[in-house]
């Protein structure tokens, strides 16, 4: 055996030195303290057993994470000491640490970790050295074992929030293949999470929205930019498509490549279907108030006419002989009465023919012309008159005359009540409280545009500024509680939407300015 | 003649408040049959200024008036120490309801179209009864 000054060495040599250890003694030339000086200062936790699992050297940070006393770090303990002093400090049963000692010389390699009493974690690495002998590492585990710990709980916390939603959550790559869904994407879909992995997110979508669903995917849209798109899709129960509000976030990588997008969706078909409902309610409150007005005209000449063959019945009675000139002059206002009856039921039929006639080519100012003299009368009893600015004709939209006679109907009635309302106002100018309330309509035919603009401007004071973005949705109104839906303008909203029109509004000349653009009939419908 | 009946000497039994032309000329028809006497005012203010010098007996009215409802016209009348009835004409009662009830049922209400045989029952009914200043409707009956 090799004798050499450096490491120092037990007097009583209980065990044999690796070959590896020698042969680090032999590099360090005359200086073999270096070796063992070197290996007590490594952070590393380790230690160095012989080929019969005695203690060649045990660094002080294997002593101080292994607790060992001062008694198992000298050289010659043997390995099956250190294990019984692990066992008694909780690390495995006294059981386990004889099996372990039992099966010391039974594998080379070693990969083993425990938690001790004290809950520390340590990870055990024992290889074999070249030339004979082992190497043992240890490291304590317990701080990375806490950190994976905390966030296996944190994955199972965001896994049951994904999970537990009623919205559906879908990833998919920018091919469009799907990479994640939850639970609620598959009850939805009635389909199971491995038959929706890998297929095709327009899958999900219903077959008659898919090629507008692709387009708003093929502009991917800014990083981290969530747009939302409403489409329908099909549902397993094979009733009815469902419609379903999207959010959808791409996911950029560092270098600014699309990596993937995140969608979640949620189903609002019972909220389209209130909202149509309350639509329906109210197109019946507009056609509700048109009957109003055109109940007033008509009793007009009703009651005129009713006078007059009263009156004619009268004079007989009082008079006692039949004047026969009377009589004709009663019989001919009866005529006129009749007919103007006739002449109103006539207007409101025209106004009221049904809608659906896609291939309809409806004349604005024609239709401009019959509302405003429907509701003309009516308006007048609140100081409201009409300034038209019209032209002689211009190309029909398609459209049914009764959808550009609601939006009409709907506009004038929001300026007739915004002016009235001004009028109403603490602190209204005089000239409001007592000026007369003017709605102008201008129809231009925009050419070489395929539109047909409709502009309705009202006197009546404005809409509050925060209300402009909302002024389309259902139920907005500035009206106080009780005389009005606010339904008039999502009405106008729908309709114009329907007819692939669009609108907006703003504030000019003292008050609200509505413009509204409807495509022109193609040639021949 | 004491102060009230020289107050009357140069009034219209009626100031008819309509601006339908077509029902004007009938309500005078009548009014000529029944032989009462009458002004015509064809909206709420012109009614309004006759009345701060005229003291009919019945003010009959239609409710939808160019300038100011029949209503609005009704509560100034109802404002005034001396008044006349008033009798609203509506082609839909349910409309004037509340107002009629807010104003203490102070003016009556007749639908159109007009039954001329009611009509002529309640002008009898009040220019038959003495003018009481201050309780324009007097005991007047209702109109059926």
């Amino acid at each position: 055996m090799e004798r050499r000054p450096g490491i120092k060495w037990p007097k009583l040599r209980r065990y044999a030195r690796p070959r590896a250890v020698f042969v680090a003694d032999s590099a360090a030339g005359d200086r073999p303290a270096l070796t063992q000086a070197a290996f007590d200062q490594m952070s590393q936790p380790a230690a160095i057993f012989d080929h019969g699992f005695r203690l060649v050297s045990c660094n002080p940070a294997a002593a101080r994470l292994l607790a060992l006393p001062d008694g198992l770090t000298q050289p010659g303990t043997p390995m099956r000491q250190i294990i019984l002093h692990q066992a008694a400090q909780g690390a495995f049963t006294r059981d386990d640490a004889e099996a372990r000692i039992r099966d010391l010389g039974q594998r080379r390699h070693v990969r083993m970790e425990y938690q001790r009493h004290d809950g520390r974690v340590v990870m055990v690495r024992r290889d074999p050295l070249e030339g004979g002998g082992f190497i043992v590492l240890y490291n304590d585990m317990t701080e990375q074992r806490q950190a994976e710990s905390a966030l296996q709980e944190n994955e199972r916390r965001y896994y049951a929030v994904v999970e537990d939603q009623a919205d559906l959550i879908v990833r998919f790559a920018p091919d469009g293949r799907i990479t994640f869904v939850n639970g609620a994407c598959c009850r939805f879909y009635g389909r199971p999470r491995q038959e929706l992995l890998g297929s095709d997110v327009l899958d999900l979508v219903h077959p008659d929205d898919r090629r507008a669903v692709g387009t708003y995917f093929r502009v991917p849209g800014r990083p981290h930019r969530v747009r939302t798109l409403e489409h329908r899709a099909i549902h397993p129960d094979g009733e009815s498509a469902r419609w379903l509000e999207r959010s959808d976030r791409p996911i950029y990588d560092a270098a600014d490549v699309l990596i993937e997008f995140q969608s979640v969706m949620r189903d609002v078909t019972d909220l389209k279907r209130a909202q149509e409902q309350a639509h329906r309610v109210g197109k019946l409150t507009a056609l509700g108030q048109i009957v109003a007005g055109v109940t007033h005209e008509l009793n007009q000449p009703l009651n005129a006419a009713a006078l007059a063959t009263q009156n004619a019945l009268l004079s007989m009675e009082r008079r006692g002989t039949v004047d026969a000139g009377y009589i004709k002059r009663k019989l001919e206002a009866l005529v006129d009465d009749l007919l103007r009856m006739g002449q109103i039921v006539n207007h409101l039929r025209t106004f009221m023919r049904p809608s659906g006639d896609t291939t309809a080519a409806a004349d604005v100012v024609a239709a401009v012309r019959r509302t405003t003299e429907l509701v003309d009368r009516q308006f007048g009893f609140d100081a409201v008159v009409f300034d038209l600015q019209l032209p002689d004709s211009c190309r029909p939209v398609a459209a049914a005359a009764i959808d550009i006679e609601t939006v009409l109907v709907n506009l004038f009635t929001n300026a007739r009540d915004a002016i009235v309302r001004l009028r109403s106002v603490d602190g209204a100018s005089a000239e409001a409280e007592t000026g007369q309330g003017r709605i102008v309509v201008q129809v231009e035919d925009m050419i070489p545009e395929n539109e047909i603009r409709i502009v309705v401007r009202d006197n009546g004071g404005g809409i509050p500024d925060e209300l402009i973005p909302r002024v389309f949705d259902p139920f907005v109104t500035t009206k106080e509680v009780g005389s009005g839906m606010g339904l008039g303008l999502s009405i106008v909203h729908q309709t114009v939407a329907n007819l692939g029109g669009r609108l907006d509004v703003h504030n000019a000349h003292g008050g609200a300015e509505f413009r509204v653009w409807i495509p022109v009939a193609r040639s021949g419908s | 003649m004491n102060a009230v009946e020289r107050l009357y000497g140069d009034d219209p039994d009626i100031l008819l408040v309509e601006d339908d032309p077509r029902q004007c000329a009938e309500f005078e028809d009548f009014f000529q049959l029944i032989g009462v006497s009458y002004r015509i005012a064809t909206d709420g203010p012109t009614a309004m200024r006759f009345l701060e010098t005229s003291l009919p007996r019945i003010v009959l009215m239609d409710i939808r008036l160019p300038g100011a409802s029949g209503i609005e016209v009704s509560k100034a009348i109802l404002r005034r120490a001396e008044r006349p009835v008033v009798l609203l004409m509506s082609g839909h009662t349910e409309s004037v309801f509340e107002a009629h009830q807010s104003a203490g049922r102070a003016f009556r209400v007749i639908e159109k179209p007009i039954d001329l045989r009611v009509l002529a029952k309640f002008i009898d009914d009040v220019l038959s009864r003495p003018y009481h200043p201050g309780n324009g409707s007097g005991d007047v009956a209702d109109i059926p």
